[in-house]
């Protein structure tokens, strides 16, 4: 496009008759060229829709009430920063992240369940969920998550509506086996993914009071626990773990030291002011 | 004779398995926990527009078959928007999607209990990777890595505002899912996750779940996320 804004330079300077209609044919060319450059382009699920794709680096701290052993769960607040994804737009390959800071990713409350019912080497045996997640962007947009039961707002935000049950709905892929941190660092990294509903409640920026889906496709890094000592709690699962190895596996990952880095897709729709 | 032959081959399978013979999922995921290596993690940013045509309907569920281009989905480095109309790279062929009601529920939209499940997904890319499920395979003796899609039609969002053509009345849907790489591409020999984030279509905005399994034809639209390693 820089070639074709060049050929509309210097279409206000006098001309003879004949090239003043070459100017003015040109000028109806620029033109048509500017209304469609200034045509937004379509999100990926099509009109009506407003997508982020973001790149999120978290670090976890405990969160109370840190193990729920008769839900089988552990508790972590995750926060840090967010950026753009960088794409190859030739390839679709993501070659990392952007620069510009667009908000802060957290604080999330999550939850990560062990289901002792399944193998792991099941989706379904690690899994989690967003207890109360916020996402805020430097535009003033804020993300929430759509659930049930919000009777109260936190304080400087509007109620959210409790008409809505769009749970996170995560899943660890240990059974995809481990991978080196994506921090570069000591330690191992375990596949992470999930979809959940989210809803902007400011009615600010890009999202603003607009409804629908986060989904995340990442990885948690670990530095500790080691992987073998992780693997020795997960062989306890093979013939379906009892209570003592269920405690043994949820101690462990409470005391994990743990960060979550990920591409997100934010998609939206509604309102907008 | 030919059944007598099968049983027998899989008591054999199972034996081996149980002696340790054959080496089950769990043990390559403890295995790898054991010893990992640095594996290269591939991400992909795309966007697939499909058109699908109705396979199977019952009390409960419709499906149908999905085929079409896949595109780059590009970012805006300053905003992270994400932009659906890059370059073609890839084609979805016979990909079989289901949807599921909870018949509790009452009518639509307020139908909240929807499961969107896959099957025969076929990605090719034009690097030559082709993408495959990765799934339990009920055949076997073997527990293999299961990861099916997980996935939902969130009818209570509403429909999408702003639809025109032969498909306007567009739900969001979202979920994730295992993939396993083969071919000669990039992807060849990885596995790893998708997760979409878009729309189905349909001709018209259905009373209920029974006009709804009626549509012969529908669209699927959606940004999507690859990971593999």
């Amino acid at each position: 496009m820089p070639g074709d804004a060049g050929r509309c330079r210097g279409q206000g300077q006098r001309l003879p008759l004949r090239l003043k209609r070459r100017a003015r044919a040109g000028l109806y060319v620029c033109l048509g060229l500017l209304a469609a450059c200034s045509e937004p382009s379509s999100p990926p699920g099509g009109a009506g829709l407003r997508s982020l794709l973001i790149h999120f680096e978290v670090n976890a701290t405990p969160q109370a009430p840190y193990v729920d052993l008769a839900a089988g769960e552990v508790f972590f607040r995750f926060e840090g920063d967010m950026v753009a994804s960088a794409v190859d737009p030739a390839t679709g390959r993501v070659t990392g992240k952007g620069s510009r800071s667009l908000g802060r990713f957290g604080p999330a409350v999550v939850a990560f369940r062990v289901n002792p019912a399944r193998s792991p080497t099941s989706s379904d045996f690690l899994t989690f969920r967003c207890i109360d997640c916020g996402i805020h962007f430097a535009d003033g947009a804020l993300l929430r998550p759509l659930l049930p039961g919000d009777a109260t707002a936190p304080d400087g935000e509007p109620l959210r509506s409790a008409v809505f049950d769009i749970p996170m709905q995560g899943h660890f892929l240990q059974n995809l086996g481990a991978l080196s941190p994506q921090t570069g660092g000591i330690g191992f990294g375990l596949r992470g993914v999930g979809c959940g509903g989210t809803q902007e409640v400011m009615g600010l920026g890009l999202l603003a009071g607009g409804r629908g889906t986060i989904c995340m496709n990442g990885q948690f890094d670990f530095s500790s626990p080691s992987p073998a000592t992780l693997a020795q709690a997960l062989a306890g699962f093979a013939d379906g773990g009892d209570a003592a190895e269920l405690a043994a596996l949820l101690q462990l990952l409470a005391g994990s030291l743990l960060t979550g880095r990920s591409d997100c897709a934010i998609t939206v729709q509604g309102q907008r002011p | 004779m030919k059944r007598l032959c099968l049983a027998a081959l899989l008591l054999g399978l199972s034996l081996s398995a149980s002696a340790g013979l054959i080496e089950s999922a769990l043990d390559i995921l403890l295995r790898s926990l054991r010893s990992f290596s640095g594996a290269e993690v591939l991400k992909y940013s795309l966007h697939y527009d499909l058109q699908g045509q109705r396979s199977g309907s019952g009390e409960d569920w419709v499906s149908w078959n999905f085929s079409g281009p896949v595109r780059v989905a590009t970012v805006d480095a300053a905003d992270a928007q994400w932009q659906g109309e890059g370059p073609v790279v890839g084609q979805v062929v016979g990909w079989n999607i289901r949807l599921r009601v909870d018949r509790t529920s009452v009518g639509l939209p307020p139908n909240t209990l929807t499961d969107l499940g896959s099957t025969r997904l076929r990605l090719e890319l034009a690097d030559g990777s082709v993408l495959t499920e990765l799934l339990d395979d009920p055949a076997t003796p073997l527990t293999e890595t299961d990861i099916p899609l997980q996935g939902r039609l969130l009818f209570e969002l509403g429909p999408i505002p702003g639809g025109s053509g032969p498909f306007p009345v567009r739900y969001r849907a979202t979920g994730c899912m295992g993939v396993q790489g083969s071919g000669s591409g990039a992807l060849a020999g990885r596995r790893g996750a998708l997760c979409i984030s878009g729309a189905v279509g349909f001709p018209k905005r259905p009373a209920d779940f029974a006009e709804l399994r009626g549509f012969d034809r529908a669209e699927a639209i959606s940004g999507f996320t690859l990971v593999l390693h």
